[in-house]
């Protein structure tokens, strides 16, 4: 006798009478239960229905749902609730009935669904930032500094650091920032020394004192930061107040958005700063005859009359672009080409960079990006074990498959070399078993007559010999 | 009913938030209507490209709402709350009572009316905010702009303004106009767009695709004096090079955020401090004048959803932290 779980949720539920009736025609034991009142044990149950929204359910969180219950994830399927609500109830239960006999009648295979945690540590590339560190060791997690020279392989869900032999769970790539500013200055312009970036003029404002002296700003409208902004408004405030300077900026476009950056700007406006927006194309500058200061000549965009300031000193804010980093050349046996982006897919974690286990910094967001490693990193990633299997008899050893899986699984092993999938990795997609030209390889439970049922419930009856 | 936490509002910070604590405290959410709050009615813009606007995060929240170990009272009105040494005491509408020790604020904000801006021709016909566009987009009804030829933008409207006391960017406005004029751009390709702005705020995702966007449409800095109705047509008085007048089959305000009524009315009763623009000021990690009272999402200040998610995430740590001493 089939002893079978039925869970429902708290908006929908079917008769008990149709319970009884399934009972009755086909010897099992069905129990019903709902979400609030979970039975303890799961493992006595010889398979488990879930009626909920397919789109809660994915394959990850059944995954996921096997491992706590500590079933096997072959026993678990979800009768998509989404269904319920289109089809008629009266002609539903014969639906019901034949969704019950089509999942008895898979055959079960052995598969373990398996939590896999990755080291508690992580690698920065190419350089890892003090503020990085910072936020990685308040939330206690290990860092590597990359040796000058080393190689890295992947080992389960881990990348193995050769020549050292460390194990890190997660690479962090923060990228590399090349500083440009888009108008060019000649030679001797620059000659008078007194173009100077933002950190100097910090430095600078604390040791003198800039009485009665122009100063000037340019700042483009591309690839500043923030806080940058802010910089520049609270520095050109103090220039004015304090040491009665006079300060003009030269912009494209003022950036406000940001917490009290509006009220930033006001303040540095109202304190008497000179904001004027300019087209930087036709921005030109020369030195001074005693080669003392800068000659700057603009035309302001209001009105188009063009005008000449003579200042004592230019600060730039240089645009500020990320170098790609590429990965290739340390990877051993992997492929991954080209430069690598971040996703904006909510079914991925934010960061992430595509491939598992690599993640992306970007400028200014360390602590988001600790906390989404250390989530990673202390959760880990369910993985159905078993479910991906390679008849090696029928191999022919092409490399189809280690080209076509997205998630680098399949590894080539053994005395005979063949091809191997490795369940710590494999996101049972599919592809390899699709591809393979010699049909070697079977992902147990995915076959295209499990698929059609769970789609359209069409209760087809006749076992089809196709696979994906 | 007792609580650790009670998080007032369901909205992507409220929800956030609950979801990263609840496995750790007992966590109660009051919602007034549904859960979801403004993001649930925000459409994407994808072209036939990802624009990234985010919207699509709010997914993955309404799909981990079905594993949820909180409880949620959805369409339940908060009416007072009182704090004792035992905690924060909530009344709702139907008389529930509940105790919690901390509470967290995540009212959020809300789109300000258009009928407001009269000065913009707000509640004239065929003037839109830029959140009707954003549900049309959700319910796929965009296609009434089928007939429009010509449409404007105007930036701003409501926000960055100091004389009715929303002297604040609210960061989301120029980055959602431009996803959206590039969506109108890609289902209607003869429509003509103007976009009347005080300055593009471009940040963050996809920034270098939003510059290639803003320059593609025509922009004019300057905002309108005045819109009128002439002839089926909205007319809009403006200066570039002197005072000019072009008139539109339709226009788009976007608008910006305003604190909403929940969150004006929760900071009162609690006694929070305001900022000078009406939201909750916090002071670094959701911590607000009054103790064991924290703010997360837009209730602090305008934000977009990414930002949301993750101060909501970084006030629950916070929140753990206080509560484990």
């Amino acid at each position: 006798m089939n002893k079978l779980l039925w869970l429902e949720n708290e908006a929908f539920s079917f008769p008990d009478f149709w319970i009884e009736e399934m009972e009755r025609d086909n010897g099992w034991k069905i129990e019903v239960k709902n979400w609030g009142n979970k039975p303890d044990n799961f493992t006595e149950y010889d398979r488990i229905f879930i009626l909920g929204d397919s789109f809660s359910f994915t394959q990850e969180k059944i995954s996921s749902l096997s491992e706590e219950w500590e079933v096997n994830p072959l026993k678990v399927r979800v009768f998509p609730a989404e269904e319920v609500k289109i089809i008629f109830p009266k002609s539903f239960l014969s639906i019901l009935e034949k969704f019950i006999i089509q999942s008895l009648s898979q055959p079960l295979f052995p598969v373990e669904a398996r939590r896999v945690v990755p080291e508690n540590r992580v690698l920065v590339l190419p350089q890892l930032s003090p503020a990085l560190e910072q936020t990685l060791k308040k939330r206690g997690i290990d860092t590597i500094v990359p040796p000058s020279s080393f190689s890295l392989q992947r080992e389960g869900i881990n990348f193995r650091l050769y020549p050292s032999g460390d194990n890190v769970g997660a690479i962090i790539i923060s990228p590399l920032e090349e500083k440009k500013f888009p108008i060019s200055f000649s030679s001797s312009v620059q000659d008078t020394r007194k173009l100077v970036d933002i950190e100097f003029m910090e430095k600078e404002i604390e040791k003198r004192d800039f009485r009665k002296e122009t100063i000037g700003f340019i700042i483009p409208k591309k690839g500043v930061t923030e806080k940058e902004w802010r910089k520049a408004f609270h520095l050109s405030q103090t220039l004015v107040e304090r040491d009665k300077a006079e300060v003009f900026i030269l912009v494209e476009e003022v950036l406000v958005a940001g917490e009290n950056l509006e009220k930033e700007y006001r303040k540095a406006r109202s304190s008497g700063v000179i904001f004027e927006k300019v087209d930087f194309s036709k921005l030109g500058t020369r030195p001074t005859l005693d080669m003392r200061g800068i000659e700057v000549e603009f035309a302001t965009e209001r009105d188009k009359l063009k005008r000449e300031v003579k200042v004592d000193w230019l600060v730039l804010l240089p645009e500020r672009n990320i170098l790609p980093f590429k990965l290739a050349p340390f990877f051993c046996g992997d492929k991954i080409e080209g430069e690598i982006l971040p996703l904006e897919n909510p079914n991925v974690l934010p960061f992430f960079s595509g491939i598992e286990g690599i993640f992306l910094c970007p400028s200014e967001k360390e602590d988001e990006l600790s906390l989404v490693i250390k989530k990673y990193l202390t959760e880990g990633v369910v993985r159905e074990i078993g479910r991906g299997e390679v008849d090696e008899e029928k191999c022919v050893l092409c490399l189809t498959c280690l080209r076509t899986c997205p998630w680098e699984a399949i590894e080539i092993e053994g005395e005979r070399k063949k091809a191997r999938i490795n369940g710590e990795r494999c996101h049972l997609c599919g592809l390899c078993a699709s591809f393979c030209p010699a049909h070697a390889i079977e992902i147990k439970g995915l076959s295209l007559e499990n698929w059609v049922s769970a789609v359209s419930l069409g209760g087809k009856n006749e076992s089809s010999s196709f696979r994906l | 009913m007792n609580y650790d936490l009670v998080i007032m509002g369901g909205g992507v910070a409220g929800l956030t938030l609950a979801q990263t604590l609840q496995d750790k405290l007992e966590v109660l959410v009051v919602e007034e209507s549904s859960p979801g709050g403004m993001a649930s009615k925000l459409g994407c813009k994808a072209t036939d490209e990802c624009l990234s606007c985010g919207v699509c995060r709010f997914i993955n929240i309404e799909r981990e709402l079905c594993f949820k170990k909180f409880d949620i009272w959805e369409g339940r009105k908060i009416t007072s709350v009182d704090k004792s040494d035992r905690g924060f005491h909530l009344k709702t509408e139907k008389g529930e009572k509940v105790t919690s020790q901390l509470l967290a604020v995540a009212t959020g904000a809300s789109p300000l009316e258009i009928k407001n801006l009269s000065r913009w021709g707000g509640g004239l016909p065929r003037v839109y905010s830029g959140w009707d566009i954003e549900r049309g987009l959700n319910e796929g009804i965009i296609s009434s702009f089928r007939d429009c030829s010509s449409l404007a933008f105007i930036q701003c409207a409501g926000s960055r303004n100091f004389k009715e006391k929303r002297g604040y960017c609210s960061q989301v406005c120029c980055r959602y106009a431009l996803r959206i004029a590039e969506n109108l751009k890609f289902s209607f390709p003869q429509m003509n767009i103007d976009f009347y702005y005080m300055d593009l705020q471009i940040l963050g995702k996809k920034k270098e695709k939003l510059w290639k966007i803003a320059d593609k449409i025509n922009l004019i800095r300057h905002l309108p004096y005045e819109v009128k109705e002439e002839g089926g047509k909205l007319s809009l008085v403006f200066e570039e090079q002197g005072v000019e007048r072009k008139s539109y089959d339709a226009l788009v305000l976007s608008v910006g955020m305003v604190p909403s009524s929940g969150t004006k009315e929760i900071g009162k009763w609690l006694g929070l401090n305001f900022d000078s623009t009406g939201f909750i000021k916090s002071y670094g990690l959701g911590h607000t004048s009054c103790e064991g009272v924290f703010v997360c999402g837009t209730a602090c200040g305008p934000k977009d959803i990414e930002t949301t998610q993750e101060e909501a995430q970084k006030v629950g740590e916070e929140i753990w932290r206080v509560r484990r001493g």
